[in-house]
């Protein structure tokens, strides 16, 4: 029974760490694309 | 976002307790059928999302907008990590019960049938990238492997099998603590699954934009 | 309706003046059903069980080359543009080929057959007709599916390579249910016996028959 609690717990985790995988890949990107949006700014001006 | 991730991690945890200590030992199959909860779980879950993957592949074929292409491959991803928990909680649940990991009867033959042809569509929709063309092939596939399932399922009925009837701590109706279970662990498993799809499309929309950007910099 | 002749009877010639995909599909067809024949040790207990399936492997995978020959000749591309400008209904244009698939696998399913009854020593008695039947329906499922497919699968990088891995999950239930109608009329049952597996057979026909004559045009469309 122990066993059946942490093979489910650990399947949960894993399912939030791939949520958080995803949460910091869009963050990476969005920093991305907020520098470029910056160079094209500057570059319009 | 936030408040749903909250929420999400309260309903997970909830259920947690709620299968492995609030709910009662099952007469019959004893501790193993608790993980049964999650199992059904995500089979709901895995229902919704390839019935998601039908409808926005068929909305995207008709509208050749961009958002239904997204929503389709995201609610894949999704849903083939959901089947694939499915099929290994179905098996960690089946070995002591039927004393085999794995047997061809209809439900699980047509929940292998359903992992193979989701994983295909998400190989085929990822060789099309950016081309449109090809992301509608992809789209054309889910809409004809949605149509199969059902024909799988009863095909393989006609073959006899070993489906289990399994509610209940002595067979017929489910015991109220169980059912209660069940419905805490479908929402832990729901809310887990909106707050993934949402930030699948959302990362998919930023990486859009970014391709947006970088090719007027050029 | 003009048509769909005129798009048969184009393929028909192509595939006459070049004989060599018709040629290949028949040894392919000869060579897996030797191989299954020599490697499989067939006592008369499990011949029966086993035999239907190997029939029904055989036209699977020889059929599977065939579709991909619809579309895969030079001149074919330049064809199907022309096809394109003209104002056709693009389901004409699947129906045209669905028909010539469904001829081309019958014709080699044909000379398949009593090579097979030779080889796995079944009498010349058994229900031909029916069995006749259950591959018509069958192969029927075979070009629906495989139609729409290959056209998908010659427009992407892995061309004929991709055709296998779309199309064979799908066809699962025509195999089933085929196998199975067959496997009890080599046992002398009678068809009527099998009247659900026959009723999922022509249901699978149907259903994706009208699936591919409503999708046809996303596949073949230039974007």
């Amino acid at each position: 029974m122990d066993y059946l609690f942490w093979s489910q717990t650990i399947i949960w985790a894993f399912i939030l760490g791939y949520l958080i995988i995803l949460i910091k890949k869009s963050e990476k990107l969005e920093q991305e694309l907020d520098i470029l949006k910056k160079e094209l700014d500057k570059k319009d001006n | 976002m936030i408040i749903l991730l909250v929420l999400t991690v309260i309903s997970i945890i909830a259920s947690l307790y709620a299968s492995f200590i609030y709910a009662p030992t099952e007469l019959i199959m004893g501790d193993i059928q608790r993980i049964f909860y999650f199992h059904m779980g995500t089979v709901w879950v895995a229902t919704v999302a390839f019935t998601i993957v039908f409808i926005a592949s068929i909305m995207f074929l008709k509208s050749g907008k961009r958002k239904w292409d997204i929503l389709a491959l995201s609610s894949a991803e999704i849903g083939v990590l959901f089947i694939t928990l499915t099929i290994i909680t179905g098996s960690i649940w089946a070995k002591p019960i039927w004393g085999t990991w794995w047997t061809w009867d209809p439900q699980l033959t047509t929940t292998f049938i359903l992992w193979i042809l989701y994983i295909v569509y998400l190989i085929l929709r990822s060789v099309a990238g950016d081309n449109v063309k090809q992301a509608r092939f992809a789209a054309v596939f889910s809409i004809i492997a949605f149509i199969d399932l059902p024909l799988v399922y009863i095909s393989a009925r006609l073959k006899r099998g070993i489906s289990p009837v399994v509610f209940g701590p002595g067979g017929g109706g489910i015991e109220s603590k169980m059912l209660i279970t069940m419905l805490i662990t479908f929402l832990a498993c729901t809310l887990l699954f909106i707050i993934l799809l949402k930030q699948r499309i959302l990362y998919e929309k930023i990486k859009d934009n970014l391709r947006l950007l970088k090719s007027r910099t050029i | 309706m003009k048509t769909i002749i005129s798009i048969v009877r184009k393929d028909f010639i192509s595939e006459f003046r070049s004989r060599d995909m018709f040629i290949s599909m028949f040894t392919f067809s000869l060579i897996i059903i030797f191989v299954f024949n020599l490697v499989l040790d067939l006592t008369s207990n499990i011949k029966n069980i086993v035999s239907p399936a190997v029939l029904w492997i055989t036209f699977l995978f020889s059929g599977s080359i065939g579709l991909s020959r619809s579309y895969s000749l030079e001149k074919e591309s330049e064809a199907i543009k022309g096809l394109l400008l003209a104002p056709v209904d693009r389901s004409l244009i699947y129906m045209g080929k669905f028909f010539s698939n469904l001829i081309f696998l019958l014709i080699i399913e044909i000379i398949t057959i009593p090579i097979f009854i030779i080889l796995f020593n079944y009498d010349f008695s058994i229900k031909i007709i029916e069995i006749m039947l259950v591959i018509f329906l069958g192969t029927i499922g075979f070009s629906t599916v495989g139609t729409l497919f290959s056209a998908i699968s010659l427009n992407t990088r892995l061309r004929e390579v991709l055709l296998p891995i779309l199309y064979f999950p799908i066809i699962i239930p025509v195999l089933l249910n085929a196998v199975r109608i067959t496997t009890s009329l080599l046992s002398g049952e009678s068809l009527s016996s099998n009247s659900s597996s026959l009723q999922v057979l022509i249901a699978f026909d149907i259903i994706f028959f009208s699936a591919g004559l409503l999708l046809y045009e996303y596949v073949i469309e230039e974007s």
